[in-house]
């Protein structure tokens, strides 16, 4: 146990509510309670401090709303408040639909709590290629917590896309949800996340992806916060030759946080990792990148790049950032770079002077600066979409009479 | 012990000391002086903090401070975070003061005992005024001049003079060039004469940078620091000559604690440059110091270090922990501080240089080049605290890793709300020797102003094959070729070196490598 | 049609421009010419609105209306082009995108009808065929990668397409080979119309070969020293600036 640590009224709850007896979570739980800006890696988000209050689990039901993001016939899935109310009748060949058990701890507890409160964990498996997107959507409505878990497996030489949507409506819900990817050999996944939500809610959305050889994992983000929000993703590269692209965005506004933690282990030789995060701050938007590459003594020929680059709007706004490597062998390509800064006065002169005005300039030079990190989306609609959920964004600013 | 020559030039040193590189193998300066010395008891507890102050005839003020800063770090925990491990200090295990027998002061230099300048003069520090002109070249440069090939001699004349405080375990044992000092109106003596003679002057910025509250290593250094350096530049005054300590630790079980204190009045200009070298021994020694630099309007400060302390053998056994706290203020407008360091000693190193950039478009810099090998440690970086409007800072970290070694740069660079105009660079390359060591990076960002133009790029790499190979098929044995790229890619913070300082730090770096090929 | 008064203009805390004038009449050409750093850049960014090209006195016109209180969007819709001395790159901006939205954006502003899609396309094509700018250059993010010549094409490409009133060519001469020239030439010559108004500003008597000035000013040491006709462009290639400097100081 902690020295001098005050346990919170949530955190009280959350105890009581965790098996009596050997539940190894729950013992960690009443030992450290949650992550706080005293453990390094919640420095800058502060879970803690954002719910002191207690919650009562959430009710299992929430108003139907449109998704955020339109796709081309979708297998939906539809969590309500952390439970599966809507699945697909039939599900096409070489998917199938299963509850699993328990799987070993993650260093970080709160994915831990996750699996271990959720209704269940529920797996997906994935054989040969699969032509229409899985879709995830997490509802979250109320002032309630909830929490879910979901398993994506992919086998040898498997091939998918899956959309994890964080929406939610008004009020200060607290959903934790994490998810694991299990790619075999060969195997190829193009995963998106985005997240939406109001100024009152918390969440914590943990992902652990394992790669075997060969395997191919492409993630996208585009978040635009809450009142905290962090999105992690830790990615192990256990096959030679594995490759994963780590790319995101975010844009936000008002006083919404939103991090994006990333962590990525090279245990084998001649593994790849491409990493972009692109940030967006306005008003008194907070943002926060911490990315980490692990390259262990075996991984040799390692080829692992990061990069993050913030645009700061706003003179209240705030980033914080950690890109850090750890690397135990010498035949490797490691390299991270960090930028922050403001729009670009020049250009904005520039295309002024052609009769822009100040806002359809600033969103130009936002959206173009955004655009790379989603130049790897190979469906056209879905990078359209993204752009239009940006657009909204940026009209926002404008109407709002932020600048 | 060798004798004391008469008169000493660099050029022989060099060689002499190069003769007894080859003869220790890896450590040149593993050398014991055979002095007696007079040592306070063994442990740490508040009569050792009195018996220090009493030594040193401090006068009450001081006594008190010291007492409070001990009081403090009684209730604090040693931190944890850095990427460091290491056996638990026993605190109560180490000597807190030793001195020469014979009495720290000396009225003239004749006074110091051979062996002890016998000592300096093995380690390239020639005590006495005549032998204070170093055969160095490239006269006329002025100290931050740029400089390409400092290794290779040029064809000057004029010789560079440097004023030494020597500082031996824990004593002050003889500052050179004071007169000619005094002349220009520049203070530069051992902080203990310096509470004694301008007991204003050091009550007004001790612990003005680095509070005594700081940090465990800090706090300690506050309650038994044992001697170190005070600089204080006037107004208006470009210090005429290179400001030089070294620091040596002999006794075994010692733990070094000097405290140094150097203040750029406005418009003032001053290098200090800062070498530390200690025995081969079998047990860890501690070394806590701490460096205070405050630079008022328009001062500038250089400082630079080349750090040698006893690495520990090839197995890991023995070396020196090495915790240091070196802070420096931009107080006022336009000020500049520059830290400069070459690192390749100690068994495990804690230090941050840092830079509070208060005043308006002041400047500070950092360039590092930390060397690892065998099973040293090293979590080094800086902090650049961007308070003022418009002020720059620039960051040069190049980091090698060879042997069993584990090496981190750790550094934050953070921009305040009211800092407008802000910019920073960073640039971090680590460069792995071989398969069984570590480099990392973190770099912390913490950015609230939305004028700020920050820009960081880290890279990780390994020597190229094809220019080693180059290299060796011109001739060079691997040992030199490595050497040679390893040059290379240190040569934008050994250009920043002072000349005597740059060429001493190129060979530092051949024999921290040695061994860590093939 | 644009008239300067008296113009002071400090950069930085510094006075650069330290009372200019200058009239030029609708329908005319009029060039610029003065050694380096005399502020002929200084003035044009000051014409067009730059911010921190801070007015301290006099006024600009455009038509009989001052222009120093409109955003430099606003001044474009009055029909204000300025060809850049050294054109921008703007990573991630498509080429068609920016000029179609300027162009939108300056009807807009005017209260006419925006262009259709096609016919943009069209127009576009039929001149960047004039410019010497292939499609797959409209194609590239604006500017990335252009020579220094290219990006030149790409300015008098954007005044062909936007058609302002009075244009400001700043060097757009420096860095383009004689066929370009011969092309910067043509697209002027093509838009006078008895209307427009053009401020050339060069170094070089050459441009002014393709592109006949009305009168020709001398800017030196923030002022107008001299004024006249062509023959002074000549006379200035000859002779240099030896004696303006000296009496501008
Ligand atoms: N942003 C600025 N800050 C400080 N000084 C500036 C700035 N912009 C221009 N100046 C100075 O103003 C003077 C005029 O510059 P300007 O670019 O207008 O010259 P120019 O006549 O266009 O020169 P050139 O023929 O080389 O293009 C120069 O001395 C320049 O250094
Ligand atoms: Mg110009």
């Amino acid at each position: 146990m902690r020295p001098n640590h005050q346990f919170t009224e949530f955190e009280k709850a959350l105890i009581a509510s965790m098996p009596a007896e050997g539940s190894e979570v729950g013992t960690i739980l009443s030992d450290t309670g949650l992550p706080s800006r005293r453990d390094e890696r919640w420095k800058w988000t502060d879970v803690r401090a954002a719910l002191r209050e207690e919650k009562q689990p959430s009710v299992q039901s929430v108003s139907s709303r449109a998704p955020l993001l339109a796709l081309d016939q979708p297998i939906e899935f539809l969590f309500a408040n952390g439970h599966l109310s809507q699945a697909p009748a039939s599900l096409p060949d070489g998917v199938t639909l299963s509850r699993g058990g328990g799987y070993p701890l993650f260093r970080e507890n709160l994915p831990n709590i996750a699996t271990e409160k959720a209704e269940a964990t529920y797996v997906l498996t994935v054989s040969g290629k699969l032509d229409r997107p899985i879709h995830l959507r997490f509802l979250s409505e109320g002032s309630g917590m909830h929490h879910t878990s979901v398993q994506v497996v992919l086998e040898e030489g498997a091939e998918a896309s899956v959309v994890e949507s964080l929406e939610g409506g008004e009020d200060a819900w607290f959903a934790n949800g994490v998810m694991r990817f299990t790619l075999a050999k060969g195997a190829s996944l193009e995963r998106l996340i985005l997240q939406q939500a109001n100024d009152d809610a918390v969440q914590v959305h943990f992902a652990m992806a394992n790669l075997a050889a060969e395997a191919n994992f492409t993630q996208g983000t585009l978040g635009f916060g809450s009142k905290l929000c962090r999105l992690e993703t830790q990615v192990l590269h256990e096959g030679e030759g594995a490759r994963a692209v780590l790319n995101g965005a975010y844009l936000l506004s008002g006083r919404r946080h939103l991090d994006n933690t990333t962590d990525v282990g090279h245990t084998v030789p001649g593994c790849v990792t491409e990493e972009l995060y692109k940030g967006v701050l306005a008003d008194k938007g907070r943002g926060v990148f911490q990315g980490r590459f692990y390259v262990a003594k075996d991984a040799q020929q390692t080829d692992a790049r990061m990069a993050h680059n913030a645009l700061l709007l706003s003179d209240e706004a705030e980033v914080d950032a950690k890109p850090e490597l750890m690397i135990y062998a010498d035949d490797v390509q490691c390299a991270h770079g960090n930028t922050a800064g403001a729009l670009d006065t020049e250009a904005l002169f520039y295309m002024r002077q052609r009769g822009l005005t100040e806002a359809q300039a600033r969103a130009m030079l936002v959206q173009a600066f955004v655009a790379e990190a989603f130049e790897h989306i190979s469906d056209d609609d879905v990078k359209a979409r993204l752009t239009a959920l940006i657009e909204t964004w940026l009209d926002q600013q404008t109407d709002g009479g932020t600048r | 012990m060798s004798q004391v020559k008469e008169t000493v030039v660099k050029e022989g040193i060099d060689q002499a000391t190069v003769d007894v590189t080859r003869e220790l193998e890896t450590y040149k300066h593993g050398f014991i002086t055979d002095i007696e010395t007079e040592k306070a008891p063994k442990g740490l507890n508040e009569d050792t903090v009195r018996f220090i102050s009493a030594k040193k005839e401090e006068p009450q003020w001081m006594l008190d401070w010291r007492l409070e800063a001990f009081k403090r770090w009684q209730e604090m925990e040693e931190p944890t975070w850095a990427h460091v491990k290491y056996p638990a200090i026993d605190y109560q295990d180490h000597y807190y003061y030793a001195a020469p027998k014979t009495g720290s002061k000396y009225e003239s230099i004749d006074d110091v005992p051979p062996e002890i300048l016998a000592d300096f003069e093995k380690l390239g520090i020639p005590l006495k005024e005549a032998e204070v002109l170093l055969g160095v070249e490239g006269a006329g440069q002025t100290p931050g001049e740029a400089r390409t090939d400092a290794g290779v001699g040029g064809e000057g004349t004029a010789k560079q003079k440097v004023a030494v405080d020597a500082v031996f375990d824990s004593v002050s044992v003889a500052t050179t060039f004071k007169k000619e000092l005094e002349k220009a109106g520049v203070i530069f003596m051992s902080i203990s004469e310096a509470i004694r003679e301008h007991p204003e002057l050091v009550k007004k910025y001790i612990g003005s940078v680095v509070p005594t509250s700081d940090n465990f290593f800090a706090t300690l250094n506050s309650a038994v620091f044992s001697d170190g350096t005070f600089v204080y530049v006037p107004p208006g005054v470009r210090c005429p000559m290179e400001l030089s300590t070294y620091f040596r630790i002999n006794e075994a079980n010692t733990g070094q604690f000097e405290r140094t204190l150097i203040v750029a009045d406005k418009g003032a200009y001053v290098s200090y440059l800062e070498g530390c070298t200690a025995p081969m021994r079998d047990e860890n020694q501690l070394h806590a110091a701490v460096v205070e630099l405050v630079a008022l309007e328009d001062a500038e400060i250089k400082y630079s270090t080349v750090q040698n302390w006893y690495p520990g053998d090839k197995d890991g056994k023995g070396g020196i922990y090495n915790f240091v706290t070196k802070r420096g203020d931009c107080r006022e407008a336009r000020s500049k501080i520059s830290w400069t360091q070459v690192e390749t000693g100690s068994a495990v190193t804690w230090k941050y240089p840092s830079c509070i950039l208060r005043g308006d478009n002041s400047v500070g810099e950092f360039y590092s080049i930390a060397i690892t090998n065998n099973h040293q440690q090293a979590d080094t970086g800086t902090k650049m605290i961007h308070l003022g409007k418009n002020t720059t800072s620039r960051i040069i970290s190049k980091g090698i890793a060879a042997g069993f070694s584990d090496q981190t740069y750790r550094g934050l660079v953070s921009v305040h709300r009211k800092a407008s105009g802000v910019r920073n660079f960073t640039q971090c390359d680590s460069l792995l020797i071989g398969d069984q060591c570590g480099a990392h990076t973190v770099p912390y960002i913490e950015a609230k102003n939305s004028s700020a133009v920050l820009e960081h790029e880290a890279t990780t790499s390994r020597l190229s094959e094809d220019q080693l190979f180059y290299c060796m098929q011109r001739g060079l044995n691997e040992e030199e070729a490595v050497s040679l790229l390893v040059n290379g890619f240190c040569k934008d913070v050994l250009q920043q070196l002072p000349m005597e300082f740059a060429v001493e730090a190129q060979k530092l770096l051949e024999v921290s490598l040695e061994g860590s090929v093939g | 049609m644009l008239k300067i008064e008296n113009l002071h203009i400090t950069v930085d805390e510094t006075e650069i421009l330290k009372g200019l004038s200058l009239e030029v009449p609708a329908g005319e050409v009029h060039a610029i010419m003065g050694p380096n750093g005399s502020g002929k850049s200084t003035l044009s960014y000051a014409i067009t609105g730059r911010e921190d090209y801070e007015v301290t006195h006099g006024d600009i016109t455009l038509d009989g209306e001052s222009l120093l209180e409109m955003d430099p969007n606003e001044r474009a819709a009055k029909g204000l082009f300025l060809s850049f001395q050294h054109p921008l790159e703007i990573p991630g901006v498509a080429t068609m995108n920016f000029i179609r939205t300027a162009l939108n954006a300056q009807r807009k502003a005017r209260g006419e009808n925006e262009v259709t899609a096609a016919d943009f396309l069209r127009a576009i094509r039929e001149k960047a065929k004039i410019v010497g700018l292939s499609d797959e250059k409209l194609k590239r993010p604006f500017n990335v990668g252009f020579s220094g010549g290219e990006k030149k094409r790409m300015e008098m490409l954007q005044m062909a397409m936007l058609e302002p009133r009075f244009g400001i060519l700043d060097e757009t001469d420096s860095g383009l080979d004689i066929d370009a020239l011969k092309m910067v030439g043509e697209v002027v010559n093509e838009m006078r119309d008895g209307s427009r108004g053009f401020l050339v500003i060069t170094h070089y008597q050459r441009l002014l070969d393709y592109v006949k000035p009305d009168r020709v000013h001398v800017l030196a040491g923030g002022r107008i020293v001299e004024s006249g006709g062509p023959e002074i462009a000549r006379e200035l290639e000859e002779h240099g600036y030896d004696k303006y400097i000296q009496s501008a100081a």
